[in-house]
C-alpha cells in the first residue's frame, strides 16, 4: 500500500508541473497541486520510515520540493525553474524512502535499486523536455485559446439572452466588447503570421513585429477591464456574472502569458 | 430584467458546477487538439475560430438589437 501511495504521490507530483503547458490551469494552482503531491509522496513513505534508513536524503528532497513549491507561488522563481527543482525533490524524497526499494543493503548504484532510479531519470527527462517547448509555439496556443474564449463568452450571452436570463442591453454591452477582443485577437494573429518561418515551426518576430503586438495586447486588456468596470455589467447577479468573471479572468491572464512572451522572445534581425 | 427566472440557490451552484466542470472538459479536450499542432497549424485554427466567433457575434447582435 505504500509503494502505490508513493508512485501515486509521484504521478500527479509530475502530472501538475507538466499541466501549465498542456492546460488553462494557472502556474500557481499546479504548483500547490504538486506541493500536495509532494507530500503525500513523502507521507506515505518518509514518515512511517523516518529515522530509517537514508532519512537524510528523503528530508533533503521533501525540503527542496515545499520550498521550491512555496517560492514558484510567491513568483520568486520562474516557472520552469520551479518544474525542474521540484520534480528534482520529488525524486530525492522518492529514492531516500521505499518507493524504490532502496535500503542500506542494496543502496549500491546502479544495483536492485538502482533501476527504478534510471526509470524515475527517464520519465523526469522526457517531461522536462516536453516543459521545455518552444515559446512561439505556447503564444501561438495561446492566440487559439482566446478565439475559444471569445466563443464561450459567446454561447453564454446567446443562452443567457435566450432563455431571459439576462436583459438585451446587458448582452449587447458583453457582445461588444467581445467582438472588439475578437477583432484585436484576428489582428494579433494576422501580425504573427507574416512573421512565421519557411518550415511553420516557429515564429521569427522583429522588433517592430514585437512592438505591433504588445501595443494590440495593451489595447485587448483595455477592453477587458473596461467590461469588467461597466456598470451595466456590474448590475449583473453575482450568480450569472460569476461565468463571464471567470471567462474574463482566464481572457486577462492569458493576455499577460501573450505578453510575457512575447516580451522575452529573442528578435530576429531581417 | 435580469431576475425574471427565480432559482433554487442550491440548483444555481449546482448549474455552476456543472457548467464549470463542462468547461474543464472541453479546455482539456481543446488542448490535447492543440498539442499537435505546428505553430503555423495553430494560427490557422485560431484565424478559422475568429472568423466563426466575428459570424456568431454579428448574428447575436442582430437578434439582440431587432427584438
Amino acid at each position: 500500500m505504500q509503494k502505490i501511495i508513493s508512485i501515486l504521490g509521484v504521478i500527479s507530483s509530475v502530472t501538475f508541473a507538466v499541466a501549465p503547458q498542456f492546460t488553462s490551469l494557472q502556474p500557481k494552482t499546479a504548483a500547490w497541486l504538486v506541493l500536495i503531491g509532494t507530500t503525500v509522496t513523502s507521507a506515505s513513505g518518509a514518515l512511517m520510515k523516518f529515522g530509517e534508513d537514508n532519512k537524510v536524503i528523503t528530508a533533503i528532497g521533501v525540503a527542496v520540493a515545499v520550498m521550491t513549491v512555496l517560492a514558484g507561488a510567491a513568483d520568486l522563481l520562474p516557472a520552469n525553474a520551479v518544474f525542474i527543482l521540484t520534480v528534482a525533490g520529488t525524486a530525492l524524497a522518492a529514492v531516500g524512502k521505499s518507493l524504490f526499494n532502496f535500503s542500506s543493503s542494496d543502496d549500491n548504484f546502479p544495483g536492485n535499486g538502482g533501476k527504478g532510479f534510471i526509470i524515475l531519470l527517464m520519465l523526469v527527462a522526457g517531461v522536462g523536455s516536453l516543459t521545455a517547448c518552444e515559446k512561439d509555439k505556447e503564444y501561438a496556443k495561446t492566440l487559439d485559446r482566446v478565439s475559444g474564449y471569445v466563443n464561450a463568452g459567446i454561447q453564454i450571452v446567446d443562452r443567457q439572452t435566450g432563455t431571459g436570463e439576462m436583459s438585451k442591453e446587458t448582452g449587447i454591452v458583453i457582445t461588444t466588447s467581445l467582438v472588439q477582443i475578437n477583432e484585436l485577437n484576428r489582428q494579433l494573429i494576422t501580425v504573427s503570421q507574416s512573421y512565421i518561418s519557411k518550415n511553420g515551426q516557429r515564429l521569427e518576430l522583429t522588433g517592430d513585429g514585437k512592438t505591433k503586438i504588445l501595443s494590440i495586447l495593451v489595447s485587448s486588456r483595455t477592453i477587458a477591464n473596461e467590461l469588467v468596470n461597466n456598470p451595466v455589467f456590474k448590475a449583473i447577479p453575482d450568480a450569472k456574472r460569476r461565468q463571464y468573471t471567470i471567462l474574463i479572468d482566464d481572457l486577462v491572464g492569458t493576455i499577460a502569458s501573450i505578453t510575457e512572451l512575447v516580451t522575452v522572445a529573442k528578435e530576429v534581425k531581417k | 430584467m435580469d431576475n425574471q427566472i427565480i432559482q433554487n440557490p442550491v440548483t444555481g451552484y449546482l448549474n455552476f458546477i456543472s457548467y464549470a466542470a463542462l468547461a474543464i472538459l472541453k479546455e482539456i479536450l481543446a488542448e490535447s487538439a492543440r498539442s499537435g499542432k505546428s505553430v503555423e497549424e495553430l494560427l490557422d485554427a485560431a484565424m478559422i475560430q475568429t472568423n466563426t466567433n466575428a459570424d456568431q457575434a454579428a448574428a447575436l447582435l442582430a437578434r439582440l438589437k431587432g427584438e
